[in-house]
């Protein structure tokens, strides 16, 4: 993808600071940049038959953002019914923000470029997906998300296109 | 070049050109009109006065090629025809596009001409060589043609004298002003047939004209000087917006400087500095605009919080504050709202250019009418309706409306009229566009759907004409036998209708084959806020817009109304299957099949539905806000909207919701044969209300009776002309069933309650209401009225059986006529009454013009049989008076065709004679209903009265004709029953045939 090549570059020459998440026993990382705000779990609008990996709509401050659920993306079982979870409103190239629902939130950490790597066959397909990289920490592998080839993958009529070749009406 | 000067002439130049295109066409429609061409004339003059002085060449160079041709034609009168309007449209379209360019840029932007102006000399010349050949024929040799067109080309400074004196001066060869002064008065006064006066006068126009060429360059400056008025007026004036201009005009000046400066350095500066302002009005970018109507959108859900939170407080100060906040909030929405519509005239205003052009090139003559210009609607509405209108426009004047032979052939008037109407319908606008064309053939319509594999054969069998219409708006499908300039591709009605579906309206077709084809287009005033039901279904609210709505049902599930075909359930509406969606499972919300709940029944216009849910909240204003891209495929959801708590509601499109409803083409099928067969039995069928009285079962059709009111007995009150009730703050007569029979009534406790039946014209604004007292009412039900005895009783139609015990079937229009013999006198007099009058003596058409007049009909006139025969095409009367003895067809040819007709079968014939005593057996004709003296006003006017009273009832039954088929004419009032008691048995013939 041109897009990642991009931003790798542009990794080598500024350090970047990632939002540490964590989905199940995964660790990943969100371009800081991309991360509007992190929020707890928020009323949420159940819309019938909207893709799976829709949670609903929320109301973030007057503004309706679409919530995903990452561990249905990912293909993990479902949280346990009332476990708190956090919302990472991020931005996509496409101009429309999303609410991704995590398990926890880490903390903002900043990319250590000796320690990026690119993401090795070994990863499981769904991560592999949506990677740019990987960081390998002393007890951990976090996967670098790249949210726009992420979102794409939740919509169906897209078949996986990045959100950045849509345009939002 | 001086700016205020320039934005003045703008301004100037932009309102007079405004209206040219319209005068222009009227012109083309009353080429003889003086004053018309001289306002045309004198607009194109002072545009082109104006650039001579501004330096703007080639606005000058089209300016002068039109007004020497406009002169020309004003000099000698000359007949415009449509060719040489088509050419002055198009000089007028060069010089708005001039003037454009120069209002955006600032400077006259570099456009070639040389062809129009070109074509417009040669105009001129032909119009010259015209007149010339004229001119020649008629001054025989005293002038040669060649001459005659150079004489006349500058001698319209004497616009205002008598072509003979002009022609005259040709004579003598005194062409210009300079000319004339040169040769003076002496010489003047000797040529015939002037006299001193007319030297006098010629000479005086001859200096002041000589002297205004002269100081032509100095007039402008006074214009300067009147310039800051025109900015003082800038502060109050209404805040006009266009959308983007301001945008566009700064890319436009980023990337032209370059040029600028090398083609008109010293103008450069100035330019872009600032840019001439013509309209008193400030434009604002659309952007801001909507960026404000988002933010406006923002502070009404807030203030919706707010006010709720506040009324949770308590607190009394709060309220107040909350409520200041609530209407501050709600006016500024309004107004913010208003600052973005526009009159529809606004899209509607090159109509009749676009249809006149049409017209032209395709030889059809087609007149524009528009009801309700001044309609206001959102302004991104209307630029997007601008595309799909024209298209209709086009395709009603290229498809719709036929060749004028064509027409002929038809009887139709040769020229066609495309009307369009706007009128605004609670928060909505419909827009009408009718055509009196040759209409569309569903048949053809279907046949090419099944070619196109839209249709099965099946399906095309059993569609209904309305659904078979509605296909034209199906992608591929265009009836058009060729392909024309201006439509036939087979592309376009599918894009009309996404574009209008795009905004969130809906469009539906009707046509009548031979009459003519009508289009609706349902929008809503506005986008961003709209007027919204709120549904409960499964615990969880959507919203439904309003616009859709039709109306809401509370439905038992025990009901006997639902029907299961094919697992999809129906209601029954009013005698219609309704198919009915069951939204929880529609949404997979939930598998509960049950019928348990509220209809929401949604009209889409080509087909109605319903959908079922668990609750109706209500009406609310909503804002829509678009949903992201994970919603994009689902067509049922047209947006989303916060509501008042803060929650997210998702807005269904019921278009999309009414393709989910399609569920299988079989059940549409099904659909349409029950539907087919229950209306048949329908129609067969009357509702009828069932009592007793005295042991003996009366009916009485439903047609009339509104209510049925169960009263305590001193809730009819006794005054000195009978018994009366007083009902929804109105008093109305009582008659008592048993009355009316001759018979006793029934002895009943003071307390024990009676049944009244109020029976009312059906018109809730007439007040005709009368009350009917009854003694035990049966059942209301609907049964096959078949009358197996007529009876001799005016009371009654005859005798029926009904579940098997002989009934006695009520006449409704006697029973109405004796609580008050003018019940239909009053419709009678109703100004929507048509008249056709034919006389062909101006004497009597002066005098009974004014007797019909004061009766307030529509009146139509013919001066013979012929005349009113032309009327009648296009005219349906409900009377005709005629006279006996007329030229051409007269008055007994003229009733008997009209007899014939069966359009007009329920006319009345009237013929008016000049005998003191008219009768009808001295005429011998059994063709009129009476025949009445024209002499006397005053009796005229009683008479014509009288003849509407006996015929009033037949009136109405024609126009109930479905539901009332057992009903005959009703009896007339009893003074002249006896007289006409031959009519009224024959109606009761009619009534026996019926059922």
């Amino acid at each position: 993808m041109a897009e990642s090549a991009i931003s790798a570059t542009k990794e080598k020459k500024h350090s970047t600071e990632l939002l540490t998440c964590r989905v199940g026993e995964q660790w990943i990382g969100f371009r800081v940049q991309q991360v509007r705000e992190v929020v707890k779990q928020q009323p949420r609008t159940h819309m019938p038959k909207a893709p799976d990996a829709v949670a609903g709509l929320i109301n973030l401050r007057g503004r309706v953002i679409t919530e995903l659920e990452v561990r249905k993306v990912i293909g993990l079982s479902a949280r346990d019914e009332g476990k708190p979870f956090h919302v990472a409103i991020v931005e996509t190239l496409g101009g429309e923000d999303f609410g991704l629902i995590v398990d926890d939130v880490g903390g903002v950490i900043v990319l250590d470029e000796q320690a990026f790597e690119s993401t090795p066959q070994s990863l499981d397909s769904a991560w592999r997906q949506v990677s740019d990289g990987v960081l390998k920490q002393e007890d951990r592998v976090m996967v670098l998300v790249n949210v726009d080839r992420f979102v794409g993958l939740t919509v169906p009529s897209l078949g996986g296109v990045d959100t950045a070749d849509v345009t939002v009406h | 070049m001086d700016e205020e000067l320039l934005g003045e002439f703008l301004t100037e130049s932009n309102e007079n050109l405004a209206a040219i295109e319209q005068q222009l066409m009227d012109l083309e429609a009353n080429p003889d009109d003086e004053e018309l061409l001289g306002s045309i004339f004198r607009t194109i003059h002072t545009v082109k006065g104006s650039c001579g002085f501004l330096n703007l060449h080639y606005l000058e160079k089209v300016a002068h090629a039109g007004e020497n041709l406009l002169s020309r034609i004003r000099a000698l009168k000359y007949q415009v025809n449509e060719d040489i309007v088509s050419l002055l449209l198009e000089c007028a379209d060069a010089i708005t596009q001039l003037l454009e360019g120069l209002e955006e840029t600032g400077k006259e932007p570099e456009l070639d001409h040389s062809d129009l102006i070109a074509r417009l000399k040669a105009c001129e010349q032909q119009v010259a060589g015209a007149d010339a050949g004229e001119s020649a024929a008629k001054t025989s040799d005293k002038v040669d043609s060649d001459d005659a067109g150079a004489a006349q080309a500058s001698i319209t400074w004497l616009d205002d004298m008598d072509a003979s004196i002009i022609e005259a001066l040709q004579g003598e060869r005194l062409i210009t002003a300079a000319d004339v002064i040169a040769a003076g008065f002496a010489r003047l006064k000797d040529i015939q047939p002037l006299t001193s006066s007319d030297a006098l006068k010629i000479l005086g126009i001859a200096r002041s004209a000589a002297q205004t060429e002269e100081q032509g360059e100095q007039v402008i400056p006074t214009q300067a000087e009147e310039a800051p008025h025109g900015e003082e007026a800038v502060v109050e004036a209404p805040v006009e917006v266009k959308p983007s201009v301001a945008k566009e005009t700064t890319a436009q000046q980023k990337s032209k400087p370059q040029k600028d400066s090398q083609t008109k350095a010293p103008q450069k500066a100035q330019t872009k500095a600032k840019k001439p302002q013509s309209n008193a009005s400030i434009r604002v970018d659309i952007e801001l605009l909507d960026e404000l109507m988002n933010q406006v959108g923002e502070l009404v859900l807030t203030r919706n919080s707010l006010v709720q939170m506040v009324r949770a407080s308590g607190s009394m100060d709060l309220m107040r504050v909350g409520r200041d906040v609530d209407q501050i909030t709600e006016q500024l929405q309004d107004q913010l709202l208003r600052t973005r519509m526009q009159p529809i005239q606004t899209i509607w205003s090159s109509v009749p250019r676009i249809v006149r052009d049409i017209g032209k090139q395709l030889d059809k003559k087609i007149k524009v009418v528009m009801q309700g210009e001044d309609t206001e609607l959102d302004r991104t509405i209307l630029n997007a309706l601008k595309d799909p209108l024209t298209h209709i426009i086009r395709n009603s004047c290229d498809h719709g409306i036929e060749m004028p032979s064509v027409r002929a052939e038809n009887q139709k008037q040769e020229q066609g009229i495309l009307t369009l109407s706007a009128v605004q319908e609670s928060g909505f606008i419909l827009i009408t566009i009718h055509d009196d064309g040759g209409g569309i053939d569903a048949e053809r319509i279907k046949e090419k759907a099944v070619k196109m594999g839209v249709l099965s054969e099946e399906q095309a069998a059993t569609i209904s004409k309305k659904a078979a219409l509605q296909l034209i708006f199906h992608a591929g499908l265009s009836t058009a036998e060729k392909v024309t300039n201006f439509s036939g591709r087979g592309v376009g009605m599918d894009v009309v209708r996404t574009e209008i579906e795009r905004v969130g309206g809906s469009v539906d077709i009707d046509s009548t084959v031979g009459e003519g084809t009508t289009l609706r287009i349902r929008i809503p005033l506005t986008l961003a806020i709209i007027s919204a039901m709120v549904i409960g279904c499964e615990g969880q609210r959507f919203a439904i817009p309003q616009m859709s709505v039709q109306e809401l049902l509370s439905t038992p599930e025990d009901s006997d109304d639902w029907r299961l075909i094919a697992g999809q359930p129906f209601y029954r509406l009013r005698g219609k299957l309704l198919p009915v969606m069951r939204l929880k499972q529609a949404l997979d919300l939930s598998e509960d099949d049950t019928l348990h709940g509220s209809i929401v029944v949604v009209d889409m216009g080509d087909r109605t539905f319903g959908i079922l849910t668990d609750q109706i909240y209500g009406a609310e204003e909503i804002v829509v806000k678009p949903l992201g891209i994970h919603f994009q495929h689902l067509n049922f959801y047209g947006g989303c909207s916060i509501l008042g708590d803060g929650t997210v509601i998702p807005i269904f499109d019921c278009n999309g919701l009414a393709s989910m409803i399609q569920i299988s083409s079989d059940v549409d099928a099904m659909q349409q044969l029950q539907e087919d067969a229950e209306v048949g039995e329908v129609d067969k069928q009357q509702h009828s209300l069932l009592f007793n009285q005295a042991g003996m079962r009366y009916a009485i059709p439903m047609t009339l009776v509104e209510r049925l009111e169960y009263l305590k007995p001193d809730a009819i009150e006794k005054t000195a002309t009978g018994e009366i009730l007083q009902y929804r703050g109105e008093v109305i007569t009582v008659l008592r069933w048993s009355d009316l029979l001759g018979e006793p009534q029934a002895s009943k406790e003071a307390d024990e309650e009676i049944y009244c039946l109020i029976l009312s014209d059906g018109d809730p604004n007439s007040g005709k209401r009368m009350c009917l007292q009854v003694d035990d009412v049966e059942d209301i039900l609907e049964v096959p009225m078949d009358i197996k005895k007529a009876s001799d009783n005016p009371l009654f139609l005859g005798t029926t059986v009904i579940q098997e015990i002989a009934t006695e079937v009520v006449n409704v229009f006697e029973v109405v006529q004796r609580a008050d013999p003018d019940w239909f006198a009053h419709q009678a007099g109703n100004a929507s009454m048509k008249v056709l009058f034919v006389e062909d003596a101006q004497f009597f058409r002066q005098l009974v013009i004014p007797v019909l007049e004061s009766m307030k009909f529509e009146i139509r006139i013919a001066e013979d049989g012929e005349q009113a025969k032309k009327v009648l095409e296009t005219f349906t009367p409900d009377l005709i008076l005629t006279d006996i003895e007329m030229p051409n067809i007269n008055g007994i040819e003229l009733a008997t065709w009209v007899k014939a007709q069966p359009h007009l079968y329920h006319c009345i014939i009237v013929a008016l004679t000049g005998k003191q005593d008219a009768n009808l057996d001295s005429l011998g004709s059994d063709v009129f209903a009476d025949v009445l003296s024209k002499m006397d006003s005053q009796a005229l006017s009683e008479n014509i009265t009288r003849v509407l009273n006996e015929h009033a009832g037949h009136h109405r039954d024609s126009a109930e004709q479905q539901t009332s088929q057992v009903l005959a004419k009703p009896p007339h009032p009893s003074s002249y029953q006896s007289v006409h008691h031959s009519t009224r048995q024959s109606a009761q013939e009619s009534a026996r045939k019926v059922a």
